[in-house]
Order: structure tokens, then C-alpha cells, then sequence
């Protein structure tokens, strides 16, 4: 499949801090990706990297084939961006910046534009900056998929977003990219909303990328197991990660499957009768695989 | 798409470059109606004595109008574009960012000479009416730094504006106060006639400077 987005040896410092070293992913056409990470693990600087406004200590990144520091008009016409914050020319109103947008975009759509404002039930004179966090949110969205974009790049869409908003957003965004087979690429602190929304997850850990690969094949894996003892096994001989004893109750998470989890209890002299495998949400697997600190 | 891109600095802009004109139109009704006056209670004579013999320009009222005029221009249109870092969203535009950056400079930049070429028109075709063509030009010289003063006062506003971090805005504030300084130092009547080059150079180092700035901006200077 076609790669829209290549990063390679990707490594970024802040001063002394490693954000991080060797990062490695693409992202094919015509997907959803989310990338997800705690805070401070450089989803931000990805995207900045991506377009251009940061240069990486070493590695490149290259947008339908072009460097990312480099783009040319021709690539940024097929990329739409929401910055984090949903920020836009707040000094304009929604019909000023509808006629400013349309003369850069060819392919440019009013139609979900305007789609879109008419449910905000806003005057097109009234200035964005007047706006609610939500409104404007839907402004910075029916700008984006009027663009009709290929690739479109969402900093943090649900930042100041109440749960209402935050919905419509997904939903939307959802059903567009779907029908339109447009590539999206994006972050979020709440990671329930990317459940409904993505295809892949790619997880970002301090100084590396943990996973990517489909939300479906990670959650069928990806299990919590819970079960009583006394004593701890000794974890390094099992490919868990994250395991926490409280009295007598443990609980850790692995891809491993039961059937290997439960053999490696026993070679070390467990019992195995009450271990139980639990299904998870996406943001719970996100926890059990990053931790909770 | 350049259209475009000037009718956003002109939606940014316009309330801006309005009160300018208006207090530009103001200040030159409020100096000739004052001089007016003087010639008419204390006689054109002494006024003449006043300008030749004791070196004193009568429109020093001017001064400070083009500084404060280019920096509100520069303001007015860089500030909305920091604020947020929205400046991403404009170099997201499909133009190349050295294109972009021409394009919103050069429209401040010659609105702004624009206006000034009208106040200027303005002023001399009522110092021409008063007095004669030595003291006209003369007069020229003397409000000719205080122009270019509101020019790179302009274009400091972008230097300062668009650089990146707040370690470094400082120290180029500092460097364009000073700059903008020099073409304040002498209250003397064309005390900077000999100095064209000087204005020249420092327009061009200032140039320069922002351009610097919208360099360290793009490669994400933290």
C-alpha cells in the first residue's frame, strides 16, 4: 500500500531532553491513525516536524514523497491541518474565511462548510473570535474538509471540546474520511474519542514509539489478567508488562495469550484456576501498556 | 491566491490603518491651524526669524506620528499572527513561506510608505504655501528620519513579532530601540542630510533581521 507519510531514524532533543531517538512509521493511504502518547512524548513535535515548522536533530520525514522542511505548494495543497486549540483567523468571520480559504484549495467544496455552520446556527457575519470553544471547533473542521484534503493532520482535535462537541466532531470526521477514503493523521488526550475514530493506533512512549499497528488486532491481543496470590512470580521471565501487586492481588497486562501466560505461571509454581483475561477499551490498553505513571 | 493573502492583512489591518490616516489628518489640520495662527498674531516675520536665525522647525509636533504609525501597522498585523502561533496556519498556505512572508511584509510596508508619501505631499504643499523653497526643503530633511524611523519601526515590529522565542525577542528589541534611537538624536533642522545611506543601510539591515526571524520560526527554534 502507498505510504503518505514516511518517517525515518527520526530523533529529536529539547536542550539535553530526548524526546526521541531512531522513531521509525509511515502511514498508508486511505487510513486512520492515531497517534497517541502521554504528555511530553513528542506527538506534538511529530506533527510539527511533518509540516515543517520544526527541524529534527537527525532523520527525515517526507510528505507524499517531498522532505517535510521543504514541501511544495503543490503537497500543501493536499494536506489539511488543524493546529491544536483548533486555532483559525479568529479575526475573520465564517463568510470572510470561507472566501479567503477557497482561493488556495482547487478542489475546495463549500458545501460541508457551510453544512456545518448552518447546524451552529451562526450569522456569517459573526466573528470566530466571538465564538464558543465548540463553534469554533466546527469552523476549524468545516474548513478542513471543505479543503478536501488527502491527507488530513488533527493536532489534539478534542482539546476544550465538551463531550457533546467532541461527538459531532468524530462522528463527522469519521463518516467523511470513510466515505472520501482520505488518509487522517491524529492525536488526542482522550483517547475514547480515537476508538470511535481510528483504524491504527501508534503508541509514543518518553524516547520511543512503542506499537502501531490496527486498533482491532491490538485490542484482541492486548489483555489484562488478574488473579490472587501470595506470592509474586518473577516477572522478567514473562512477557508482561506493567505488573502491580496489591496484597495478594495481582494484575498485569500481555499479548501473549492466556495459553502462554498460564504456562509460564506454572513453570514457576503457580496455580492458575482463578486467572482471569480481561477484554479492554483502548484507553485502558493504553494505560496497561504504558503505565499509569 | 496572493489576492488572498492581502485581503487577510486587510481584514487585520484596516481599522488600524484608518486611525492612522485620521491621526495623521488630525495632527497636519492641528499644526497649520497653530501656525496659521502664530503668523497671524505675532506676523510672519518673526516667524521667518524664528525658523532661519534661532534654527527651530515648526512642525516638531510630527515627530513621533510615523514611529507610532509604523509600529501600530506592525502590530496590528503580526500580533494576530503570534498569538496562537498562527503563523503555522499561514505558512500551511500553499505558497512557498519566503513568498508568503514577501507578500505580508511588502503590503505593510508599502501601505505604510504610501500613507506617509500622502502626509508628506500634505505638508510640504502647506509649508510651500508659507514659506520660501530653502526652508521648504530644508523642512524636508528635518521630518525625512522620522519617516524612515516609522518605516523600521515597522519592520522591527515584524522582528520582533515573529521570532520564535522570548530569550531572543528581547535582545532584538533592544537592538531595534537603539537603531530607531539614532534617527532620534539631533532635534536640529536636516541634521541627518548627509546621512541618506545610513537610513539606507539600516532599512536594509532590518530587512534582513526579520528575515532571520522567519528563518529561526521555521526551522521551530525553541
Amino acid at each position: 500500500m502507498e505510504n503518505v507519510i514516511e518517517c525515518r531514524h527520526l530523533t529529536h532533543y529539547y536542550g539535553d531532553r530526548c524526546i526521541y531517538e531512531d522513531l521509525n512509521f509511515a502511514i498508508p493511504k486511505g487510513r486512520i491513525v492515531g497517534l497517541l502518547g502521554k504528555n511530553g512524548t513528542g506527538k506534538t513535535t511529530t506533527i510539527n516536524i511533518l509540516n515543517g515548522y520544526l527541524q529534527p536533530k537527525s532523520g527525515e520525514c517526507r510528505m507524499f514523497g517531498q522532505n517535510a522542511g521543504r514541501l511544495s505548494p503543490s503537497v500543501k495543497q493536499k494536506v489539511a491541518l488543524l493546529l491544536e486549540g483548533h486555532v483559525q483567523y479568529s479575526f475573520m468571520n465564517i463568510a470572510q474565511i470561507e472566501k479567503f480559504y477557497a482561493s488556495f484549495y482547487p478542489l475546495w467544496d463549500k458545501v460541508p462548510f457551510w453544512e456545518l455552520m448552518n447546524k451552529l446556527k451562526i450569522a456569517p457575519k459573526q466573528r470566530i473570535s466571538r465564538m464558543s470553544c465548540g463553534q469554533r471547533s466546527q469552523v476549524a473542521l468545516g474548513i478542513i474538509l471543505a479543503q478536501n484534503a488527502d491527507l488530513l493532520i488533527l493536532d489534539d482535535f478534542s482539546m476544550g471540546l465538551d463531550p457533546g462537541y467532541r461527538r459531532l466532531f468524530v462522528d463527522y470526521l469519521s463518516e467523511y474520511a470513510h466515505a472520501e477514503d482520505k488518509t487522517v493523521f491524529v492525536t488526542s488526550h482522550i483517547i475514547q474519542d480515537m476508538e470511535r475514530l481510528i483504524d491504527d493506533c501508534m503508541i509514543l512512549d518518553y524516547g520511543k514509539l512503542l506499537l502501531q499497528q490496527p486498533v482491532d488486532r491490538f485490542l484482541n491481543s492486548f489483555k489484562r489478567y488478574r488473579m490472587t496470590s501470595l506470592l509474586a512470580p518473577n516477572w522478567k521471565k514473562m512477557p508482561v508488562v506493567h505488573p502491580e501487586k496489591i496484597r495478594n492481588k495481582m494484575e498485569f497486562y500481555s499479548d501473549a495469550g492466556k495459553q502462554t501466560i498460564v504456562q509460564n505461571l506454572k513453570e514457576q509454581g503457580f496455580e492458575t484456576n482463578d486467572l482471569q483475561e480481561e477484554s479492554l477499551t483502548l484507553e485502558e490498553a493504553f494505560i496497561g501498556l504504558t503505565g499509569k505513571y | 491566491m496572493i489576492k488572498a493573502l492581502l485581503y487577510k492583512e486587510w481584514i487585520k489591518t484596516r481599522w488600524f490603518l484608518l486611525a492612522i490616516a485620521i491621526a495623521g489628518l488630525l495632527l497636519h489640520i492641528y499644526m497649520f491651524m497653530r501656525v496659521g495662527r502664530s503668523i497671524r498674531l505675532v506676523g510672519a516675520e518673526h516667524i521667518w526669524d524664528v525658523i532661519i536665525t534661532r534654527n527651530q522647525f515648526l512642525f516638531s509636533e510630527l515627530k513621533y506620528l510615523p514611529l507610532l504609525s509604523g509600529a501600530l501597522l506592525g502590530l496590528s498585523q503580526f500580533i494576530p499572527e503570534i498569538t496562537n502561533r498562527r503563523i503555522k496556519l499561514t505558512f500551511h498556505l500553499p505558497l512557498r513561506e519566503k513568498t508568503i512572508t514577501t507578500w505580508m511584509v511588502g503590503f505593510g510596508f508599502i501601505l505604510l510608505t504610501g500613507l506617509f508619501l500622502v502626509q508628506f505631499a500634505g505638508l510640504f504643499t502647506g509649508i510651500h504655501l508659507l514659506f520660501a523653497p530653502e526652508i521648504v526643503s530644508n523642512g524636508a530633511l528635518t521630518v525625512l528620519p522620522w519617516y524612515v524611523a516609522g518605516l523600521w519601526a515597522y519592520l522591527a515590529c515584524v522582528f520582533v513579532a515573529v521570532e520564535p522565542t522570548w530569550r531572543m525577542r528581547i535582545p532584538n528589541l533592544l537592538i531595534s530601540t537603539g537603531l530607531i534611537r539614532i534617527l532620534f538624536l539631533s532635534d536640529f533642522p536636516a541634521a541627518y542630510a548627509p546621512m541618506p545611506v545610513l537610513m539606507l543601510a539600516g532599512t536594509i539591515l532590518f530587512v534582513l533581521f526579520l528575515w532571520l526571524s522567519v528563518f529561526r520560526l521555521k526551522v521551530g527554534r525553541q
